[in-house]
């Protein structure tokens, strides 16, 4: 588990190279943040965050879970799940490996079963 | 719904109205089960959350009600459990691949898996008793063992899911799957090696340890 080839060198390098996404992924690697905090410490606004977010949820790099804040209205935390990505050369051509934290299947369980509930 | 003509052999006419009572105790917990489970994929919407109602329907309301339905029609009971168990075993895969698959969630390949996989756990009894000399006891027992095995992990993960996040509705669903698989498996197993035990008894523990189970899954999808 936690890591896949079927991404495309380009797709991995458009990615990376957009400043925001690099931001999340950082920001999100050490805490889980909601959308409206990671706009604030990227500097870029609602929008821009969740175009980049749905982006990176689409290759799987980051994961969502729901938070309830304080007035009891529920809200989504985001929190990377990339750990490393490796390029290899070989027989003419790029095969990209995607190493991801695994969320264990424990965990997985609960969390998919509450949102059955 | 049309009333079930329920023929036990054996049994008194009390054994018959208990083993009625029991049936249509099971329909209306798995059609309750269904509902809050439908009701629930439907607030969230998430594929992965479909995924394990489906499983949850498959491995809990599908088989028992088949265990009902089946053997009223006429079916004789190899066949019948090895309907039910083929049925369960679809949903366990359908758990399993929600609680370990990626978001990304259902595609061909697995509902082929799945689907094939059934299809042996359907076959393969009825083949092995037609082929050799297995009675078919043996063969229910061997067919059951399989979503037995299955299940029972699927039940450790939700029991470790409550011991980590002491999560009471988990507790539950761990109770209600070890019933339903490991609890059958064991019921079956019981009343075919054990002797002296009439159809009706046999039929009735099974059904009792089913029963219980969805009493315990419906629990875990209520309580806060």
């Amino acid at each position: 588990m936690g890591e896949d080839t079927d991404i495309a060198a380009e797709t991995v390098g458009e990615l990376l190279e957009d400043e925001y996404a690099r931001s999340i992924l950082a920001e999100t690697s050490t805490e889980a943040l909601s959308a409206t905090e990671l706009a604030e410490r990227c500097g870029a606004s609602s929008p821009t965050i969740y175009r980049r977010l749905d982006r990176l949820q689409e290759l799987d790099m980051i994961d969502d879970e729901q938070a309830i804040d304080p007035d009891g209205h529920h809200y989504r935390r985001f929190s990377a799940r990339l750990e490393r990505v490796t390029i290899e050369l070989a027989d003419g051509g790029y095969e990209v490996t995607v190493d991801r934290t695994d969320t264990d299947a424990v965990d997985r369980f609960t969390e998919l079963y509450e949102g059955l509930r | 719904m049309t009333t079930p003509e329920l023929t036990v052999e054996g049994g008194a006419a009390v054994t018959v109205a208990l083993a009625i009572l029991l049936a249509l105790g099971i329909i209306a917990l798995s059609a309750w089960i269904a509902a809050v489970a439908y009701r629930g994929y439907r607030q969230s919407g998430d594929r992965s959350v479909l995924l394990l109602a489906v499983g949850i329907a498959l491995t809990a309301t599908v088989p028992t009600t088949a265990r009902i339905a089946l053997p009223t029609a006429g079916v004789s009971s190899l066949p019948t459990t090895a309907a039910a168990v083929a049925v369960q075993f679809a949903g366990l895969v359908a758990i399993l691949s929600a609680i370990y698959g990626r978001p990304a969630g259902v595609d061909a390949r697995l509902v082929a898996g799945a689907t094939t996989g059934s299809l042996v756990v359907f076959a393969a009894p009825m083949a092995a008793v037609r082929a050799t000399d297995l009675g078919p006891s043996t063969a229910m027992t061997a067919v059951s063992s399989v979503t037995a095995v299955l299940g029972g992990f699927v039940a450790v993960q939700a029991y470790r899911g409550y011991r980590r996040y002491d999560r009471r509705p988990m507790l539950l669903l761990a109770v209600g799957l070890a019933l339903l698989t490991v609890g059958a498996f064991g019921a079956i197993t019981a009343v075919e090696w054990l002797p002296a035990v009439s159809d009706a008894a046999a039929v009735g523990t099974v059904w009792t340890v089913e029963l219980l189970g969805l009493v315990a899954i419906l629990q875990s999808l209520r309580v806060d």
